[in-house]
């Protein structure tokens, strides 16, 4: 894993993102990309059409520029104390549309749950913790909140034969062999389907990695939730998984255990598509 | 006006578009009272449309709301070509192009320009007198700049004289109540509904002078609560205020006397009545009012060049926000004719029920129902539209309006202009106000959040108002 990228703005989760993405970068020998996605100026969904000032743009604009400023400051202190390599790129557009055209020349980007949503959030139209749909590169989604926990050591594997599932694991491996522990987790039908779990173990073995099988033969119906209490029960880091779903008419419809792990997890999820 | 220039050499040519002082007696006609209710859905699609496609799938409208506004917008033209024929078809959609969408999105183009051309800069020291003072100047300047430019204008300097403070909040949203909805009450050039109104037929002072005690009601108890609130902030205010306020400077002043020009434009066609008309398939159109349109275009053109560039950094002077207007419109003066036809056929035509439910049983307006029939519709639904629905519903007619029912005519201006500051979606200013507040830092309340705010705050005053004036 040589780069890294990671979303900054300006919002409460910014500084936890750039820290786990420092903390990743560091671990790994990685080069650090902060992409900074000014506000594209355009009147916001809520009243487009319904009121037109210039003067409304010019001062958005103004403090979209305040606020790069003093963004791209903190990213350099940040990754200046920890000794890595990394550049400031600013970009103007859509978050979730400059993270994926920005994704394909990397090897992870990291950004942040989007905070539980509110009429307003719907309203403004943000979502950029659904990257994971739309990037090149595996997604890292950092969850919303306080505290920068460790990541990337306890490792849990939520498998089923599939073909995102299987994307997310291959992009994890850089991950999966620095890992103290990685645990195989499957669900209902995926758990009694042992032959694909133990095919996995043993395709990571031969990448180096050992890993070890927990199969959940209950309930399937709600399988994020139970996703998420294997995660709590073995207190780990870092859940991979793949990213269920499809981008119809520009808006991102997320499979339903994809949608429950992304709004309700408490540790990093790394994601493909 | 383009559309009026191209149709008049069209006039030239066509027969049946004649060069005239008197026209409009042999209009092709259409019977509103036999238009079912069928034909009101586009309207109803689009206003829809408006308010929850943000909510639902808010990608999706920003980058197709033009398509949207244009399937509504057929969906009513073709059904109707097809059951009137060519003839009530033309001329009904150049009635509301020509009289009132091409002058409204002029007005707007000016106004949008010429404000736009305008910074405030600098501090005051906001301390609660302050506040109180800018909030008041705010109020005023609103009806005059309309209350998008007056909000535009002022929010900035605003939060910059209250950076310092912990609790902002409430200075936003009074500027929300005031400066954004309640201050643009006053003259046409205050809100878009009361333009729609002028261009309808109501006296450019008609609000200032019917509505201006309804105002004061509201506007005064708010300015002293917000006092009384700011003031409570300020005695448990930790932080230390900065040691000089450097005072408020304009810029781009130029504009001042453009916007003077703006006013005196729209009042020009509302008190020159030069006896020229000129007729396009029926359609009478005052020479004023081309004259109007023809000054507001060249005072936005004026603004453009004489502006400083620091001000209006023409290179990139963004004039997306007026297309998209431009295009949401159309859709909605078009799909609005046949709900328009229906609402003056009154007790004959499909909407009778609701004729019946603004009626009181001995057929006078029930005037508080008009009120907050209005002022609900608009705390939702875009005001402009809503208002021309009621305006319709009241009969329609600017002199019986003004004259015989005037306070049907100030409840509905009140209904519409007052209650857009009940949510974030009621008006296009308070959405624009809080996404710079936040971005400037500020936490605003959620939606319901601000309703909570707008329920205790607004609501009981907008109760006191239908007490005091529109029983």
């Amino acid at each position: 894993m040589k780069t890294i990228l990671v979303h900054l703005a300006h919002d409460d989760d910014c500084r936890r993102r750039v820290e786990t993405a420092v903390g990743l970068a560091a671990a790994h020998g990685a080069h650090l990309v902060g992409i900074y996605t000014k506000s594209l100026h355009v009147t916001p969904p809520a009243i487009v059409g319904r009121g037109a000032s210039a003067l409304f743009l010019r001062e958005m604009e103004a403090s979209a520029a305040e606020q790069a400023q003093e963004t791209s400051a903190a990213f350099r202190a940040a990754t200046e104390r920890a000794g890595i390599t990394a550049e400031f790129v600013e970009q103007s557009g859509e978050a979730i549309d400059v993270l994926a055209a920005s994704s394909c020349c990397a090897d992870l980007l990291v950004v942040s749950q989007t905070p539980p949503e509110t009429v307003e959030d719907v309203l403004a139209g943000s979502r950029p913790d659904q990257a994971a749909l739309v990037a090149a590169c595996p997604t890292l989604i950092v969850p919303h909140g306080t505290g920068t926990p460790e990541t990337g050591r306890r490792v849990l594997i939520a498998w089923k034969r599939a073909r995102e599932a299987a994307r997310a694991v291959r992009d994890a491996l850089p991950i999966l062999r620095w890992a103290q522990t990685v645990t195989v987790l499957t669900v209902g039908s995926a758990a009694a389907d042992e032959g694909a779990s133990a095919k996995l173990v043993a395709y990571l073995e031969r990448h180096g990695i050992l890993a070890t099988m927990r199969p959940d033969y209950g309930d399937e119906s709600n399988v994020g939730a139970v996703v998420l209490a294997h995660a709590r029960d073995l207190d780990a880091d870092m859940i991979v998984m793949g990213a269920y779903g499809h981008s119809r008419l520009r808006e991102m419809i997320l499979g339903g255990a994809t949608a429950h792990v992304l709004a309700n997890t408490t540790v990093p999820v790394l994601m493909s598509h | 006006m383009l559309l009026a220039a191209v149709a008049a050499i069209f006039g030239l040519i066509l027969p049946d578009v004649a060069f005239a002082a008197s026209a409009g007696t042999d209009a092709p006609h259409m019977d509103g009272s036999a238009l079912s209710l069928i034909w009101g859905l586009p309207f109803v699609g689009i206003l829809l449309s408006i308010a929850l496609f943000p909510l639902i799938a808010p990608h999706f409208w920003e980058h197709h709301f033009g398509k949207v506004s244009a399937f509504w917008a057929f969906a009513f033209l073709i059904p109707f070509a097809v059951t009137f024929g060519p003839a009530v078809t033309v001329y009904s959609v150049l009635h509301t192009l020509l009289l009132e969408y091409v002058p409204f999105i002029i007005l707007l183009f000016a106004l949008f320009t010429v404000s736009g051309g305008i910074s405030v800069k600098g501090a005051m020291s906001g301390t609660p007198v302050s506040n109180t003072v800018m909030l008041g100047i705010g109020t005023a300047v609103a009806s005059w700049t309309g209350t998008t430019g007056a909000s535009m204008l002022l929010i900035r300097p605003m939060l910059q004289a209250n950076k310092w403070r912990r609790h902002v909040v409430h200075t936003v949203v009074f500027f929300i109540f005031l400066v954004s909805n309640i201050g643009g009450s006053l003259t046409p050039l205050g809100d878009p509904p009361l333009f729609l109104g002028f261009l309808k037929g109501v006296d450019f002072f008609w609000t200032t002078t019917h509505i201006f005690a309804e105002t004061l009601v509201v506007a005064v108890p708010l300015l002293a609560l917000f006092f009384v609130i700011d003031s409570f902030y300020y005695r448990k205010e930790t932080n230390t205020p900065p040691a000089q306020a450097s005072g408020l400077q304009v810029e781009g002043k130029i504009n001042i006397l453009l916007l003077a020009g703006v006013v005196g434009a729209v009042l020009l066609s509302g008190v020159w009545d030069s006896g020229v008309s000129f007729t396009i398939y029926h359609n009478e159109i005052p020479l004023q009012n081309l004259v109007r349109d023809a000054l507001l275009i060249l005072i936005a053109f004026a603004s453009l060049r004489l502006t400083p560039k620091a001000a209006h950094e023409m290179n990139d002077f963004n004039w997306g926000p007026m297309k998209e207007v431009a295009k949401l419109f159309a859709g909605i003066f078009l799909t609005i004719v046949p709900v328009i036809e229906i609402l003056r056929a009154g007790r004959e035509g499909a909407l009778s029920s609701v004729v019946a439910l603004v009626t009181r049983p001995d057929g006078t307006p029930d005037n508080a129902m008009y009120f907050w029939l209005t002022g609900v519709l608009s705390s939702f639904l875009d005001n402009a539209p809503t208002y021309l629905v009621f305006f319709n519903l009241a009969g329609g007619d600017a002199e019986v309006l003004m004259h015989q029912i005037p306070v049907t005519l100030a409840a509905i201006s009140c209904g519409a202009v007052f209650m857009g500051a009940n949510t974030y979606i009621g008006n296009a200013p308070n959405f624009m106000v809080k996404a710079i507040a936040e971005s400037r830092g500020v936490k605003m309340p959620s939606f319901f959040g601000y309703m909570a705010w707008s329920v205790l705050i607004l609501i009981p005053l907008f109760v006191l108002t239908t007490f005091i004036f529109f029983r």
